[in-house]
């Protein structure tokens, strides 16, 4: 969906929405958009160079004791998991095919038992204390229980299924669950926490916390950290996969403000485009940089950041289907996205239209799609038909996240909802004060803001259920819910997608949340930089393994 | 004499860091709310709200907790950091050097470009010199500096392809590659402090020169050198050392947006992050370095006053 941003009409009807989601979908299914030039392939590698991007400063570097992004990032140059995400220009930005890391392959002998089989001459880092001695599957599960019975890990939901692990032999190791859990793998790949760590590191340090503790079997190694201006890393030359990676070193350059980012970019000081999650520009920045530093390679694709409009289900008014559905339809979202997103947006079913393989079609959401049609006019009769002929009034928390964007979508959706009737009023707070209430639920009305991007599925559901702390509609559906717990016992794929697409019908049709469109991405990077591609999520390393300098 | 004068100063200087010390320790407290439930909830700073009251001190008496703070305080030890579990005070060590040399290549510019040109503005008085220095003062006085900071880095960008480093260097990798960093925000970061000493010295100036002493000098025949710089701008620098003193403090409070905006490492840029990051150790711990800061600068500020006008004496 690339349009030039013109004026917000009246409204869109269902055909136009499922012409803009259809549009975007097909798009991102075609592959991303690639434009801008690009150097012709050499045959052969070329090992050395450098690698600049913007980098971050983490709280800390133990992957068990934080859900940060600053720390995975940094450890995905440096850290192993036992499977990955397949990365490379092959990978279409939004899909995430499993493949082995540090397994070298893995089976399921019943619903609750994976056996992995590591790769044989692993070897840690080259630093004291673990002097690079082999990896074994003693480490894998000194890893797990780690990271299972540490206080403080804010990512341990991911493994409550995990009964034990055991070691079968040096290079086998077998994992136990206490219910069929078909996710389990996904977890396994995210490149949010489950790194694997070394005894010796956490026994020397008393955890990992310390830039010396940063002792991995990953690609690079960490050579320097200065809090808030570097951190870099060298080519680590006994990876596991021999002549990778092919750049010597890396550099994440640490500066927080927007315009010198941009200039930073502009100028050539670092190689892709600096802005979050991943070499993005803003696409309000991208005439001047298109102008500005020619001959770069740009890939388009629609972000999994979803924000949505949460409302207390178990309260009046908001426990009437027709208000949940007439919230919905008031709202102009292609009005929005155009104020917003200079009209580049897709439509999001529940699951983010960004995650391809998971999010249902747009155009298939069937009866759950026509609340999403801007419709003011039926809104204010289904307001009328559940009693609330003259509207009601209400409150919307939220927080700007320092995002005028965010502001304005807010400020625009109260404006329709006032156009039905319904008086919204905001309350802004402070992000902390929003996180720790209104994302989790704890508002008196409404509450609005994007949502974690995760890039399984399971996240995205799990906040139906009952008792799950982002449950911010308060959802009590146990159809629901037992649609969703039983997505985790179907171990076959296709069947498994086909639960989750119904699932996303479902919610679209109860209107729990008023979702909005998200915006698409644009990744800008250096055409020589050869081999890699840009994706969602945090694991920088794991794309930038196999990328070489064409130059 | 002096150094009687110095020793009452330094007296006074004492209960104002006292009391200022307790407002750095107050305010976090003062806060609506129960702000460790929102740094508990936001960060998981600790395991549950008591273990990170126990671990923020808050659950003992709070005249207990002042003293333990300020007792550690003047050994050098101002806590460790919520988010980055570093000694604040080691932390401090190697920002405040990157702050203290911006400020001073502010300060530097502050003087370099106020006094001359405030001379010139009172010395041709109602002249075309006069009123543009006037007027650049008043703009150097209601440009935000954020505004003029993103312009400078973003503006040479687009028409140049140049933009200053956003790399910090250190001293010891690049000498001149060090210092050169911190010219323009040090210019920058200067500029408002430039402007309000122009119009204080010229304001002062103009004062002086109209006074009894200074048309004797005229009748006898001086050069307008003479009679401008070593006759007048003595006395008229009195008020402006003293404006000088209020202006370290502007500055300080300045170097958090051009650290910002300049990648410079410094105790501004910590404070910026620290209060995204709610981590109240270190809020307090810079609070209490730059109030004392700039309660020592306006000692020495006081002290060379008196040197200034021996008459001085209070």
């Amino acid at each position: 969906m690339n349009e030039s941003p013109d004026r917000p009409r009246a409204g869109l009807s269902r055909r136009d929405l499922l012409k803009a989601g259809g549009a975007a979908l097909a798009a991102t299914a075609a592959g991303p958009y690639v434009i801008g030039t690009r150097v012709a392939a050499a045959a052969t590698p070329k090992p050395g160079g450098e690698f600049r991007f913007r980098g971050y400063t983490p709280p800390h570097f133990d992957p068990h004791l934080t859900a940060s992004y600053t720390t995975m990032i940094n450890l995905s140059f440096t850290h192993s998991r036992l499977l990955k995400h397949k990365a490379g220009p092959d990978v279409k930005p939004g899909t995430f095919e499993i493949v082995g890391d540090l397994a070298e392959s893995w089976t399921q002998s019943d619903d609750k038992t994976y056996v992995f089989k590591l790769r044989k001459g692993v070897r840690w880092h080259k630093k004291p204390p673990v002097d690079g001695r082999e990896l074994t599957a003693e480490d894998v599960k000194y890893t797990f229980d780690r990271f299972t019975t540490i206080k403080g890990n804010a990512n341990q939901h991911m493994m409550t299924t995990l009964a034990k692990t055991e070691v079968v032999d040096r290079h086998t190791v077998k994992f136990t669950l206490k219910e069929a859990n078909a996710f389990f793998v996904d977890f396994l790949a995210d490149p949010m926490a489950l790194c694997i760590v070394a005894r010796e590191a956490v026994e020397k340090f008393t955890d990992l916390k310390k830039p010396e503790a940063v002792i991995g079997t990953g690609p690079w190694m960490l050579d320097g950290h200065e809090p808030k201006v570097r951190t870099t890393f060298v080519r680590n030359p006994d990876y596991f996969i021999k002549g990778l990676p092919y750049i010597q070193r890396i550099e994440g350059i640490d500066f927080n403000d927007p315009a010198a980012r941009l200039a930073a970019f502009v100028t050539g000081q670092i190689d892709a485009g600096p802005e979050f999650p991943g070499m993005m520009i803003r696409r309000q920045d991208w005439k001047i940089i298109k102008d500005k530093r020619a001959k770069l390679r740009y890939v388009e694709f629609p972000s999994n950041v979803m924000t949505h409009a949460g409302m207390r289900t178990d309260k009046a008014p908001f426990g009437d289907i027709r208000v949940r559905r007439a919230l919905s339809m008031a709202i102009d979202r292609k009005a929005i996205l155009t104020a917003t997103a200079e009209g580049v947006g897709v439509m999001n079913p529940p699951i983010p239209a960004g995650l391809i393989n998971l999010a249902i079609p747009y155009d298939q959401l069937g009866d759950g799609l026509k609340w999403d049609a801007y419709n003011p006019t039926e809104a204010k009769r289904l307001l009328a038909e559940a009693g609330h002929a003259s509207g009601f009034s209400t409150t919307l928390e939220y927080a700007t996240y320092g995002s005028q964007e965010l502001i304005d979508a807010v400020q625009m959706a109260v404006k329709f909802w006032k156009d039905v009737g319904v008086d919204v009023k905001v309350v802004e707070k402070p992000y902390a004060a929003y996180f720790a209430t209104a994302y989790q639920g704890k508002q008196d009305g409404m509450m609005m803001g994007p949502q974690f991007p995760a890039l399984d599925p399971w996240n995205f559901m799990a906040q139906y259920l009952p008792d799950e702390p982002k449950n911010q509609s308060h959802v009590k559906d146990p159809a629901l819910a037992d649609m969703i717990l039983n997505t985790r016992r179907i171990l076959d794929d296709k069947k498994r997608l086909a639960q989750i697409h119904a699932i996303q019908k479902h919610i679209a049709n109860q209107a729990y949340y008023v979702r909005f469109a998200s915006g698409v991405y644009i990744a800008a990077l250096d055409p020589a930089l050869e081999n890699f591609a840009p994706n969602l999520g945090y694991d920088y390393g794991g794309r930038m393994m196999a990328a070489w300098w064409n130059k | 004499m002096l150094r009687k004068y110095f020793f009452k100063r330094l007296l006074v200087a004492i209960p104002s860091l006292v009391l200022a010390s307790l407002i750095v320790f107050s305010l976090v407290r003062l806060l609506p709310g129960d702000v460790v439930v929102l740094m508990m909830e936001e960060n998981q700073y600790a395991d549950d709200i008591e273990a990170m009251r126990a671990k923020l001190g808050l659950n003992r008496p709070i005249y207990v907790q002042y003293f333990e703070w300020i007792g550690r305080a003047l050994v050098g030890d101002l806590g460790e950091s919520l988010y980055t579990r570093r000694p604040i005070a080691r932390d401090l060590l190697t920002r405040v050097p990157v702050s203290l040399e911006l400020g001073a290549v502010a300060i530097f510019f502050a003087i370099l470009l106020g006094i001359p040109i405030g001379i010139v503005s009172a010395i041709r008085q109602d002249t075309a010199h006069d009123y543009v220095a006037r007027g650049g003062a008043i703009l150097g006085l209601s440009v935000p500096g954020f505004w003029l900071g993103t312009l400078v880095v973003v503006l040479p960008a687009i028409y140049f392809k140049w933009s200053p480093s956003i790399q910090f260097t250190k001293l010891a990798d690049n000498p001149w590659g060090h210092v050169t960093q911190f010219i323009l925000p040090g210019l920058l970061l200067g500029i408002a402090s430039a402007a309000s000493i122009m119009r204080l010295t010229r304001t002062q100036l103009l004062e002086v020169l109209r006074q009894d002493y200074v048309r004797t000098a005229w009748s006898k025949g001086m050069s307008e050198r003479v009679v401008v710089l070593k006759h007048s701008l003595k006395n008229a620098l009195i008020p402006v050392v003293t404006v000088l003193g209020i202006q370290v403090a502007q500055v300080l409070s300045g170097t958090v947006i051009f650290e910002s905006i300049f990648g410079l490492p410094g105790m501004g840029r910590l404070l910026f992050d620290a209060i995204s990051e709610r981590d109240y150790p270190v809020i307090q711990g810079i609070n209490l370095v730059v109030v004392t800061t700039v309660v020592s600068v306006n000692l020495v500020v006081d002290v060379v006053y008196a040197h200034l006008d021996p008459r001085i004496r209070f």
